[in-house]
């Protein structure tokens, strides 16, 4: 009996390497993303992100007890196994209030930039792409917005909204608009002088074909690294103001109100209330620094290919 | 010079003009009837409109801005309507414990991160370097008020070396004064004095690479000389911009500062005002704090164009 031939198939599937180099060839998000994923500082920061965003998404799962649960004679103890991070004055689990906390502050940072970007980001392209009296009248309103410096504008809008972690969410996304806003029109007036738009233009596009196929394209990059950096600002901001009592009520536990209770009891020498909110407060603004840092070194053209 | 003078000026009054148009106009969303919200739900329709005459809410929004302008220039913002007494008043009140901290904070700023960078950008990988890295990374993660509970911890309750909460006039007990202030001055002014920090230290590394501090250099001039005479004085002009940029957010982080610190001041009060949802008191607060920050922002690009001539052409 002949040996018997096995055919070689006429397509060998492409190796993992290929089809990967295909997909960053085919999506801008996922070459961004690969190369965000291969720099240290963007690993660290997707490191504890996603961790942190485990615990925002499954918190009832995770968190050990319930976040208003009260334990008998549980009052102000120090950290032990029952208790990681320790109680708090009327005997709560501040593991469990923390995992619930950090929800709150990346829902609420999460919601603003999720309000506040697309609108900022319409309103700078058309100003920036139109030009003439549509460039003129949003960029003295954005101006003037942004003449209110840190989070005076916020305070602003809570007095109307009234306070609530709604409020401070919606809050935070209209004080995003204009920081948006002035990014994506620079970013516009550089990339409409292009050859590319020319090119496109020529070719019989609408402004909205050009801004949404081909300049949206092309300057997600800062658009990416604002977002990250907005979010660490929102995240500050959320903390502040329910620091200050104008977000959550209690018994919610937000990072601001729980550092709000803690401050009393830092005197009866209650440290550990204290160093949970502020470890988890920093490994997240750190976290976002660095993942802008990341998404600059991943995209921009003078670091890049090194 | 003159022309770049007034152009200037003028942009300032209009922002000034535009924000505070902006916060009367959002300041009648508020939800409720002010006049209601003063003289409270018991009080007769009669009493309700008298009061809305007196406020002058029965008048078209133009007049009414226009009054409330008028007063603004003449410092009488009218009343507040959580407080009782006139917005003037308050802001009198509350200004010199803002003004102090907020002035301690910015020299706090300046006279540790202008050095800081300095020594980072004239040996880059130095010690110098690793600290002003070290101080951005820690003022990154740790937000002001964050920064004043540790410092509580730290100096207040472990050390015992500083009162915790409060504030004594300057007038009264110098030395006191200063031992209230030491804390919410750091925690106000650490931010400021990482941002410049950096900037500086980025600015010096700039200029040391120019032509001209090699030609000095090159004619044998002693280091300290080129560094001195010749790099320090251009890398620090651009310094002045960014400085007088970070005094807006130095006071809007001083809000929320003076509240960790118990000190009295425009926190507290515009706290109250939009707990209170007090269109008056918030609206005189904020006009003034942006005419603040709009004036030095000014002040700070004429210094610019005095310190740099090019400027003035352009």
């Amino acid at each position: 009996m002949a040996d018997v031939q096995i055919p070689e198939p006429l397509f060998r599937r492409a190796s993992l390497g290929a089809r990967v180099l295909t997909w960053r060839q085919q999506s801008q998000w996922f070459d961004v993303s690969y190369r965000v994923a291969r720099e240290r500082r963007g690993q660290i920061a997707l490191l504890i992100l996603g961790v942190f965003l485990i615990c925002a998404l499954f918190a009832p799962y995770i968190a050990p007890y319930g976040y208003a649960e009260q334990f008998r004679s549980a009052k102000l103890l120090s950290p032990s196994w029952t208790h990681p991070f320790g109680t708090d004055e009327i005997s709560r689990d501040l593991l469990s209030r923390m995992i619930y906390g950090v929800r709150i502050s990346l829902f609420v940072s999460a919601g603003a930039v999720a309000i506040g970007m697309p609108i900022g980001v319409a309103i700078g392209y058309t100003a920036g792409y139109f030009g003439r009296w549509a460039d003129a009248i949003s960029m003295r309103f954005i101006d003037t917005m942004l003449a209110f410096p840190g989070i005076l504008t916020a305070l602003v809008v809570l007095a109307v909204l009234g306070t609530g972690t709604r409020e401070v969410a919606i809050t935070l996304g209209i004080t995003a608009i204009p920081v948006f806003a002035r990014l994506a029109r620079g970013q516009m007036l550089q990339e409409k002088e292009r050859d590319y738009v020319m090119a496109a233009r020529t070719l019989g596009a609408g402004p909205t074909r050009i801004i949404m196929r081909h300049v949206a394209i092309n300057t997600l990059p800062p658009l990416m690294i604002q977002a990250a950096l907005y979010m660490a600002f929102a995240i500050i901001a959320e903390a502040s103001l329910s620091f200050l009592g104008l977000g959550a009520a209690p018994p919610t536990p937000t990072i601001g109100l729980i550092l709000n209770g803690a401050r009393a009891f830092l005197t009866l020498g209650a440290w550990w209330f204290i160093l949970a909110p502020i470890a988890a407060l920093a490994l997240l603004l750190i976290a976002l620094n660095f993942l802008a840092d990341a998404i600059l070194e991943a995209t921009s053209p003078y670091v890049r290919n090194k | 010079m003159g022309s770049f003078l007034v152009r200037r000026f003028a942009q300032g009054i209009l922002t000034v003009v535009l924000a505070s148009v902006l916060v009367f106009l959002v300041m009648r969303l508020i939800p409720g009837d002010p006049a209601l919200l003063l003289v409270g739900t018991d009080a007769s329709p009669a009493d309700v409109e008298a009061v809305r005459e007196r406020l002058g809410l029965n008048e078209p929004l133009i007049e009414q801005y226009a009054d409330w302008l008028i007063g603004a220039l003449q410092a009488d913002f009218g009343p507040s309507i959580s407080k009782g007494t006139e917005v003037g008043t308050l802001m009198k009140v509350a200004a010199l414990p803002s003004a102090e901290l907020a002035v301690a904070g910015y020299l706090f700023a300046l006279a540790f991160g202008i050095p800081l960078g300095i020594a980072a950008g004239l040996k880059p990988g130095g010690l110098g370097d690793y600290a002003a890295t070290g101080f951005t990374m820690v003022t990154l993660g740790i937000p002001n008020f964050v920064l004043g509970i540790l410092l509580i911890w730290v100096l207040a309750v472990l050390l015992g070396w500083l009162p915790i909460t409060g504030r004594v006039a300057i007038n009264e007990d110098p030395i006191e004064a200063i031992k209230f202030l030491i804390m919410p001055m750091i925690a106000v002014g650490a931010g400021t004095a990482a941002v410049l920090a950096r900037f500086v230290r980025a600015s010096i590394m700039e200029t040391l690479n120019q032509d001209y501090v090699r030609t000095a250099r090159a004619k044998g001039l002693r280091e300290r000389a080129v560094v001195l005479r010749h790099a320090m004085r251009n890398a620090l002009i651009p310094v002045i911009t960014v400085a007088a940029l970070q005094i807006g957010f130095l006071i809007s982080g001083a809000v929320i500062v003076e509240v960790v610190f118990a000190r009295p001041g425009f926190g507290s009060l515009i706290i109250a005002g939009v707990i209170g949802r007090d269109y008056q008191l918030i609206q005189g607060m904020l006009v003034v704090l942006v005419t603040v920050f709009v004036v030095v922002n000014t002040l700070a690009d004429v210094l610019y164009g005095v310190a740099d001539p090019r400027i003035r052409v352009s």
